[in-house]
């Protein structure tokens, strides 16, 4: 039986965040609440595969005691199972360190043959987590997916962008797969999904579980340090326009 | 105090706390609770350092470790920039614009700018990367890098990293680029930020300061990356400016041996075929109209549509416009969708959330019309018209162009 294991993370609802123009403080609380759009297509991809072939589909998402929520929706969806990387010593990790966690966690689920990314988070807009992922475990990355083709035992044929060609490849598992909305549709949430979800129990590891030494990964592990933040200078000036006649004039 | 927040990084100085509360405010996160003191949920903590910047007593400090920030020796050195090329292979804008970039870093550090060019070695693509200021062009070729197969450049560009150790390296944040250098980062163990929108050197440390968009564009953050290299950074198209091309700089060829090098063998290219640009490609519009979610309906954007064909204008959306199922999604521009640089681009309806922006950034001219006058759009424009968009449009159809 194969084995898919599909990465999600937990993003905020909106990505909008006031700022208090006297303090220039944060004003609305960017809390996280929903799964990144991208993710879900990539756990899509991994349950439409499954039906194709004998497979477990694993929910693995890296963050807070609230990330359950972003599982359980997974298991909802048809997720055999699911497992939270949750530490203290997880927070402020980079790109970097991020996927060491991740990489450490498909090492201990052991097996597997394909993984999945979204493309990208609406939080971070990276793009790197997933290729960074199979680069620590010299692993194919499938980047700027078309289409899925044949599924063999030992192979997957894709085709994917690479700038201005369409390339078809046929590529040896395991391999890392990154996935948007591009790449499908999302199927309806049922109520026995939900129902069989509420029964499932969502394991919990840390990195003594995923036997990593808690100074490799974090803030201080990480190769890349936000130094400061600042408000965005405006380098414009702006014209208003009062009317139509005035619009028109400026686009001349 | 449980033996997580004894031992996390983000520390309160209780004794220099006033009990303010502008921490809890700061938090994006809601991860600090105000009692006597902030109380701070380390599962929630991102450790972003807003709340110590936001402190007026500097009662809440990261802690460093002491094992921290060794440089290993400070024997990397040189700015590179990693080539791309076209179908025709010709050199691609991106690189063109990073070479600019990084001659003004170059000046600063005392250092020379080189580029690395993976593939078959096209003659067009070489001395443009003279011209436009490398001063050193390493060769990475090879038999089996005649296609872009991202395993396998990443391979060849850690294998000639490893041997020079440039000190920075620049990628342009394309879809080939993104990729590439986020496998190349993880190969070679070192940090990659994505999308910055300034580079420069701070003068003390002589470090890359990355500057991105963070929340949302709502802040910028200035990252460095202290003791790993190279230090990566990857740019846009559009957003740095190329030097003037001088075809009498000569630039030192570098063929680096691949003789030993092997392609990754778990792929195999059955073929590739090179894609024809779609009659409706955003890239060739000299305007380009972008359609927000403010739009609203499908019957307004066909209006826009037909507006847009007299102005001889392509139309795109945002990511809140495909969403909500107004506009294609191959017409998506952002930092998820596609980057261009028109001469002109018209924002209609569109809030101007940097996931946006960051994908006009290279536009000449910026017009927006928007209800709301304190949209982030207008901070980006040119030409802003605080005007509802039912209400402009048929004026604008009523205007002779």
């Amino acid at each position: 039986m194969k084995r898919y294991i599909v990465f999600l993370k937990q993003v905020p609802q909106s990505t909008k965040v006031e700022l208090n123009p006297v303090t220039k403080t944060l004003k609305r609380s960017s809390a996280l609440s929903r799964t990144n759009p991208d993710d879900l297509y990539a756990l899509q991809m991994a349950l439409d595969l499954k039906r194709d072939t004998a497979a477990e589909v694993v929910a693995v998402s890296m963050g807070p005691a609230s990330a359950e929520t972003v599982l359980r929706e997974a298991l909802q969806r048809g997720a055999d199972r699911a497992i939270l990387l949750s530490s203290p010593a997880f927070a402020g990790s980079d790109t970097w360190c991020t996927s060491l966690v991740l990489a450490a966690a498909v090492h201990k689920i052991g097996a597997y043959d394909l993984l999945f990314f979204g493309k990208m988070a609406i939080d971070g807009d990276t793009a790197q987590v997933g290729p960074e992922v199979a680069g620590q475990l010299d692993i194919p990355q499938v980047t700027c997916l078309s289409a899925v083709g044949q599924l063999t035992e030992h192979t997957i044929s894709v085709s994917r962008k690479a700038g201005a060609y369409l390339q078809r490849m046929e590529i040896e598992l395991p391999c890392a797969v990154m996935v948007s909305r591009e790449n499908g549709e999302l199927d309806c949430m049922t109520l026995s999904g939900w129902r069989r979800a509420q029964r499932q129990e969502i394991l919990r590891w840390d990195e003594k579980d995923l036997g990593i030494d808690a100074s490799s990964v974090g803030l201080y592990a990480s190769p890349t340090r936000v130094v400061s933040t600042a408000v965005p200078v405006r380098k414009k000036e702006i014209n208003w326009c009062a009317d139509a006649a005035a619009f028109a004039e400026a686009i001349k | 105090m449980n033996e997580h927040t004894a031992s996390f990084a983000l520390q309160v100085r209780e004794d220099q706390c006033i009990g303010c509360g502008m921490c809890v405010d700061a938090c994006a996160y809601g991860a600090i609770r105000m009692a006597e003191y902030p109380e701070i949920d380390p599962y929630k903590c991102r450790l972003c350092g807003s709340c110590v910047q936001a402190c007026p007593s500097e009662a809440l400090a990261l802690n460093e470790p002491e094992t921290q920030t060794q440089i290993s020796g400070g024997t990397s050195k040189g700015i590179w920039v990693l080539a791309e090329t076209e179908a025709d292979g010709t050199l691609s804008a991106v690189t063109k614009e990073l070479l600019g970039k990084a001659a003004v870093l170059a000046e600063k550090l005392h250092q020379d700018v080189e580029a690395l060019l993976i593939g078959s070695e096209s003659d067009a693509a070489v001395s443009s990367l003279a011209a436009y200021g490398a001063q050193r062009i390493h060769l990475a070729g090879h038999s089996s890098l005649a296609s872009f197969i991202e395993e396998n450049y990443a391979r060849a560009a850690v294998q000639v990293i490893r041997e020079c150790r440039p000190d920075i390296l620049l990628v342009g944040a394309t879809p080939r680029g993104r990729g590439l250098s986020a496998r190349i980062a993880a190969l070679l163990q070192t940090g990659l930020t994505a999308d910055c929108t300034e580079l420069d050197i701070d003068a003390e440390t002589g470090l890359l300061q990355q500057i991105r968009p963070a929340f949302g564009g709502n802040l910028m953050a200035t990252i460095a990356t202290p003791a790993h290299r190279p230090q990566m950074a990857s740019v846009r198209p559009g957003v740095m400016k190329a030097r003037e091309a001088d075809p009498a700089l000569k630039g030192e060829c570098i063929r680096h041996d691949l003789s030993d090098f092997k392609c990754d063998g778990h792929i195999r290219l059955l073929d590739e075929v090179l894609e024809t640009a779609g009659g409706d490609s955003l890239g060739n519009s000299r305007i380009v109209i972008g359609v927000g979610r403010g739009v609203k309906k499908k019957e307004t954007v066909e209006r826009i549509c037909q507006w847009a064909k007299r102005l001889g204008a392509a139309v795109a959306g945002s990511r809140a416009a495909v969403e909500a199922g107004l506009i294609d999604a191959h017409l998506q521009v952002g930092q998820t969708g596609q980057t261009i640089a028109p001469d002109l681009y018209i924002a209609i309806g569109i809030s101007g959330q940097i996931q946006h922006t960051a994908g006009i950034a290279g536009a000449k001219r910026i017009i927006a019309i928007n209800p709301d006058k304190t949209a982030p759009i207008f901070n980006v424009a040119d030409y802003g018209w605080a005007v509802p968009v039912e209400e402009a449009l048929p004026q604008l159809m009523a205007v002779q162009v």
